[in-house]
């Protein structure tokens, strides 16, 4: 099952070619990134004026999947959860 | 991808083998010129192209790699049945032969739009590709990379060896893309373990689409218009992200961070490998003659030999040591460079034309040859009017000629099919165009993806110029006071005039050539694909540019309706008369003062290229006297003259108010009959081999380099070789120097002399059938419509004023085309298939009925028309344009109308077979209750509706509704206008419905509009200059535009008077109410005051 989130996190840490968070934290839990399994970009809305966006599909803990991503000013924002 | 200052961002070696151009139709978002240029660059060695399902870029491309010295690699990406895209190279020659081959297939043997090539049918017989062609397994939408997404690796296994099978374990490639999509991390780990499965290689490829990043949303623009899809909507054709650009190789081994760096080196290296294994495909320029098949054994150069001298026996009463001269050195150079069989070629299909009774005529630089004229290709004697053969071919340029022969309109098709029956199908076909964004297209087509209602559209893409560059919509807001003053806000519209500017001249989809036609004595699916056009005819993939360049022999088979109208005409007036007495076209004597005094006065309207505003101003300045005269018009009222500054001094001269003076004796002979203004292509050549002693080829090479733009520093070289080679001629450097300025300042701007003499030829005597016989001349005219420089309603105003009446349309007396009726006043009745919505079936059906008797009335027409498609619309359309008039029941239109819809029904519910005679008598009409006291239209809605239905009126002129309270105001006609003398300078007021505003090229370069006017006598030519223009001009390009009054000055020029504008206002606000614009009750109060009941035509 998948749910939408779409809410801001922070995070830590970075890891490899795209700076992939190493854990962040959402609803005062912290959970850590063991795997990254993909990664893509978005252009997003541009015609409504979104940035690019990275998209990080990681492994939690639990055999739980996220969806993070990343806009262009930085920001960090937990997209999708599969449960 | 991975941050820069990654390692994997240095330099690396790479070649693009899957790139699209804009040539992907939709798919390709940037100029494939600006794709080379990066490519060399990034110092890539080659680079390959791959557009969807064609080659049509290929000459360009070859071109312009050859010009940056990197290797060009031809190919496609084809579209497979049940498998998507595939990606094909070819290696040379031999495999662009079997990818045309393959690319006819896919089109041809499926819908329009929609080519798939049949793997197995294809090539599924075991032909030997070998190594021919280069396969790489495609994108995502390939049939592997799309089976592994959706878990499916049998199925891309199994495909990978069909594959194998067909290109060779060598000869096929599995792409590897790093277009960061989801899921492209574990796709290119299993594309890898295909491809080692397999036993084949992979290759890193980026399926660029255009050349950087923030290129990516013109691109999604293009999915959006291409899908009819708006931005805001999804579309699985519509990419996520920006990452198919043109990325360096570093970029590339970034892209696919994923893989061990070992097969990243391996998949960049592959791209090179591969691209070292392919040559250019293209030899351009080397031409590739037809073969026309002389019989008998007779070799084409005797025949060719032959038949010039058969038909100069025919042309000229002897052949004169001149005319032997001139033939044998054309025929001398015709077969030195080969070009023998493309002659016969030609010769044979005018042949064809002729006895077909077919009338044709060659135009442009052909008519400088006399074995052209002798093979009566063309109609202009070159060696009576001293035209230089090497304006047409010289060994010197080397070039395959260009004929153009025009055809009836009609029967050109015929001709075509002709060509196909005599080369065979897999030897012909006709040369595409392609259809570019303009300024209007991109607005509308871009604007609707992006939103904006149909209606803005509408009316921001009608407010620009037709055929305005794409690139100019963003300045148009600012320059034009149509759209400044619209009330379009520039501001809404900026990121459309942006998108707009982007995609300028990109191609949107393949055409058909208007007329060009190739023919090869190799199969043609050797040198292009072929691929199916809207018109349904078969096309090759290249336009003329192209198929020029692949070396192909094009015939253009040019239809031209004034050819048609022509022949029709001189049909009505030799009906009755006995052979002698016929007129016919080579028979209209030349030099008839009353055709000549006709166009002293400028009323040229119907006359081939005289009728324009600007030519009738010309002819009535001109005073044009001979045919010399009227070749020069046709040279004169053209961009480049009128840009060059070549009209004043040569009517100065002509009509004796300038002295003619030559800088040279030299240039005497060649100036004379332009009395010494350079206006003629040929007269270039001839001064640079007079006064230079260039020989005629290197006079005309000079000649196209300088109309080409050269450098300055070009220019200035090639100077100093003209004056060195004049001075030692014995010429002055001085004046050497000042004719290579002339020559240089009129090179670009001159006509080609032949080409004009062709084009005077029709023009005299279609201005001799408009003078002599304007009944017959127009209703030919009106019934080859759309043809010329006026719509109907001109023409019938015009003809009007030559005293010809127009005859309102009539189920009874019309025939489908417009015809003339009574001998000794002459009419013009008006056509049936003019009215809108008339259809070919159900106009045959009424002819046909009305062969049994004419019709009786309502009930009866109805009843013997309905079982032939008759409708409720086609019959209100004519009742309201009046062809029911002359019924025993006709005069009162709302009432048949009213009955009409009734009686129909009733019509068809009986099932009635078509009556044949009237003397059958129909069962009883129904009773059709009401209507009998219903009034009829007034006169404007009666004008209303004519004008909606047959684009004219055959009742009063609109403006004859106004004339009264106009001349209370003083306002002047068209007819007043001309007759009264006034002087130059002396204020106006004048009115009419406008016409055609235009913003042709001026000397200054400043804007100046020119517009007609129309009223019920005729035509007021008006000049609106820019500062008027800036105030006016929202009102002059409103479209629909309102009828105007203009206020200004008289200008005179020679026998002719315009009116220069100073105030535009909208009629309406003149007269009052909204009764000019349409509003029913002032133009109704008007009607009433103005117009009187005449009795119509009355049905005899």
């Amino acid at each position: 099952m998948t749910r939408l989130i779409d809410q801001p996190i922070e995070v830590h840490g970075a890891v490899g070619p795209f700076c992939a968070p190493v854990g962040f934290r959402w609803r005062h839990s912290e959970y850590a990134v063991q795997a990254v399994l993909d990664v893509w970009t978005d252009t997003g809305a541009w015609w409504d004026g979104e940035g690019e966006v990275l998209f990080f599909r990681v492994m939690g803990g639990e055999g739980r999947v996220f969806e993070l991503v990343r806009d262009s000013r930085g920001g960090w924002r937990l997209y999708r959860v599969y449960d | 991808m991975p941050e820069r200052g990654h390692p994997w961002h240095e330099d690396r070696a790479f070649v693009h083998l899957h790139v699209h151009s804009p040539f992907s139709f939709l798919d390709g978002a940037c100029e494939l010129e600006s794709m080379l240029v990066r490519a060399a660059s990034l110092g890539m060695p080659a680079i390959a192209l791959t557009d969807h399902d064609n080659v049509c870029a290929a000459t360009e491309f070859a071109r312009g790699a050859a010009a940056l010295g990197i290797k060009a690699i031809q190919g496609a990406e084809v579209s497979v049945r049940d498998a998507g895209h595939l990606t094909l190279l070819a290696t040379g020659p031999a495999g662009y032969a079997m990818l045309c081959g393959a690319l006819t297939a896919a089109h041809l043997g499926n819908p329009r739009l929609q080519p798939a090539l049949d793997l197995g049918k294809y090539w599924g017989n075991g032909e030997d590709v070998g190594g021919n062609l280069i396969a790489l397994t495609g994108c995502r939408r390939g049939l592997i990379a799309r089976s592994i997404l959706a878990g499916d690796y049998p199925a891309a296994l199994r495909f990978g060896c069909r594959l194998r099978d067909i290109f060779g374990p060598a000869g096929l490639f599995v792409e590897l893309e790093g277009c960061m999509l989801p899921g492209t991390r574990g796709l290119n780990a299993r594309l890898v373990e295909l491809a080692e499965e397999l036993g084949v290689g992979y290759v890193a490829t980026n399926n660029v689409h255009y050349l950087e990043a923030k290129d990516f949303p013109t691109h999604d623009l293009l999915t959006c218009v291409r899908t009819l899809t708006r931005l805001d909507q999804v579309h699985p054709e519509r990419r996520l992200n920006a990452q198919n650009y043109l990325k360096s190789g570093g970029d590339m081994a970034a892209s696919l961070w994923d893989l061990p760096p070992v097969v990243i080196d391996r998949a960049l290296r592959a791209s090179l490998d591969i691209a070292a294994r392919c040559e250019p495909v293209l030899r351009l320029g080397q031409v590739r003659q037809p073969r026309f098949g002389s019989p008998d054994g007779e070799s084409a150069a005797a025949m060719l030999r032959r038949l010039t001298y058969e038909g100069a026996r025919t042309r000229y009463s002897e052949i004169s040591p001149t005319i032997r001269r001139r033939l044998e050195h054309e025929l001398d150079v015709i077969c030195r460079l080969g070009y023998e069989e493309y002659f016969l070629l030609v010769w044979d299909v005018v042949a064809f034309a002729r006895r077909r009774g077919i009338r044709c005529a060659g135009r442009g630089s052909a008519a400088d040859s006399a074995v052209a004229y002798c093979l009566f290709i063309t109609d202009v004697d070159s060696i009576r009017r001293g035209l230089l053969f090497e304006r047409f071919m010289s060994l010197e340029r080397a070039e395959l000629p260009d004929i153009d022969v025009d055809f009836d309109a009609r029967k050109r098709d015929d001709v075509t099919r002709y060509v196909y029956e005599r080369y065979g199908k897999d030897h012909v076909a006709t040369v595409a165009t392609y259809n570019t964004f303009h300024a209007r297209s991109a607005v509308r087509d871009l604007g609707k993806a992006m939103g904006f209602s149909p209606a803005e559209l509408d009316r921001l893409a009608k407010t620009l110029p037709w055929g305005m560059n794409a690139r100019r919509v963003d300045s148009a807001f600012e320059e034009l006071p149509e759209l400044r003053d619209s009330g379009i806000p520039a501001v809404k519209y900026r990121r459309l005039a942006a998108a707009a500017a982007a995609v300028a001249g990109f191609p949107r989809h393949l055409s058909t050539h208007l007329g060009g036609v190739v023919i090869s004595s190799r199969p043609l699916t050797e040198i292009t694909p072929l691929q199916m056009a809207a018109k349904g005819v078969v096309v090759t993939q290249f336009d003329k540019v192209g198929v020029e360049e692949l070396g192909l022999v094009k015939l253009d088979l040019l239809s031209l309706r004034t050819l048609g109208a022509v022949d029709d005409a001189l049909l009505g007036i030799n009906r009755g008369r006995i052979a002698s007495e016929r007129l016919g076209y080579e028979r209209i004597p030349h030099g008839d003062p009353d055709t000549y005094a006709m166009l002293h006065r400028g009323e040229t309207v119907g006359a081939f290229q005289l009728e324009s505003p600007a030519q009738r101003a010309l002819q009535a300045r001109l005073g044009a006297e001979t045919f010399e005269d009227i070749v020069a018009s046709v040279a004169l009222i053209r961009p480049g003259p009128i840009k060059g500054n070549m009209v004043e001094p040569f009517i100065a001269r002509r009509k004796g108010q300038e002295e003619v003076t030559y800088l040279h004796p030299l240039l005497e002979p060649i100036l004379k009959k332009t009395y010494g203004v350079v206006l003629f292509q040929e007269q270039v050549i001839e001064i640079a081999i007079t006064v230079a002693g260039f020989t005629p080829g290197e006079a005309d090479r000079l000649r196209r380099v300088m109309t080409h733009g050269r450098s300055h520093e070009a220019m200035e070289d090639i100077g100093r070789f003209f004056v060195s080679k004049a001075a030692a001629r014995g010429i002055e450097a001085q004046v050497a120097e000042t004719i290579f300025s002339y020559v240089v300042g009129y090179a670009s701007y001159g006509f080609c002399e032949a080409h004009a003499a062709a084009f005077g030829d029709i023009a005299y005597k279609t201005a001799y059938l408009v003078r002599h016989h304007p009944a017959h001349y127009f209703a030919a005219i009106l019934s080859q419509q759309p043809m010329g420089y006026y719509p109907p309603h001109v023409l019938c105003v015009e003809a009007r004023r030559r005293g010809v009446r127009i005859l309102p349309p009539s189920v009874n007396r019309s025939e489908g085309d417009f015809v003339v009726e009574g001998e000794d006043a002459p009419a013009i009745r008006v056509g049936l298939r003019q009215v809108k919505a008339m259809s070919p079936p159900v106009l045959a059906a009424l002819l046909e009925a009305r062969i049994g008797g004419p019709f009786l009335d309502l009930a009866n027409f109805l009843a013997r028309t309905a079982a032939a498609g008759l409708d409720t619309r086609i019959a209100e359309n004519l009742i309201l344009c009046g062809a029911l008039d002359g019924l025993a029941d006709g005069g009162n239109r709302r009432k048949m109308v009213w009955h009409a819809g009734p009686l129909l029904q009733a019509a068809r519910a009986r099932d009635l077979p078509l009556y044949r005679s009237v003397r059958e008598e129909p069962p009883a009409s129904p009773q059709v209750h009401g209507g009998e006291a219903v009034p009829d239209f007034s006169p404007w809605e009666r004008l209303r509706y004519e004008y909606e239905i047959l684009g004219f009126t055959t009742g009063p002129h609109p403006m004859s509704f106004f004339r009264r309270r106009l001349a209370a105001l003083s306002y002047l006609d068209s007819a007043r206008l001309t007759r009264r003398r006034l002087a130059p300078g002396a204020r106006v007021m004048v009115a009419g419905v406008p016409f055609r505003p235009h913003r042709p090229p001026t000397r200054s370069g400043r804007t100046v509009v020119f517009l007609s006017l129309e009223d019920e006598a005729g035509l007021i030519d008006v000049t609106i200059f820019e500062n008027v223009y800036d105030r006016y001009g929202k009102l002059i390009f409103r479209d629909p535009a309102p009828p105007l009054a203009v206020y200004g000055r008289l200008d005179r020029r020679g026998n002719g008077v315009s009116v220069r504008a100073e105030e535009i206002h909208d009629l309406a606000d003149v007269v009052g109410g909204a009764a000019a614009a349409g509003g029913r009750k002032g133009a109704e109060t008007a009607a009433a005051e103005a117009w009187t009941t005449k009795p119509r035509e009355v049905e005899t």
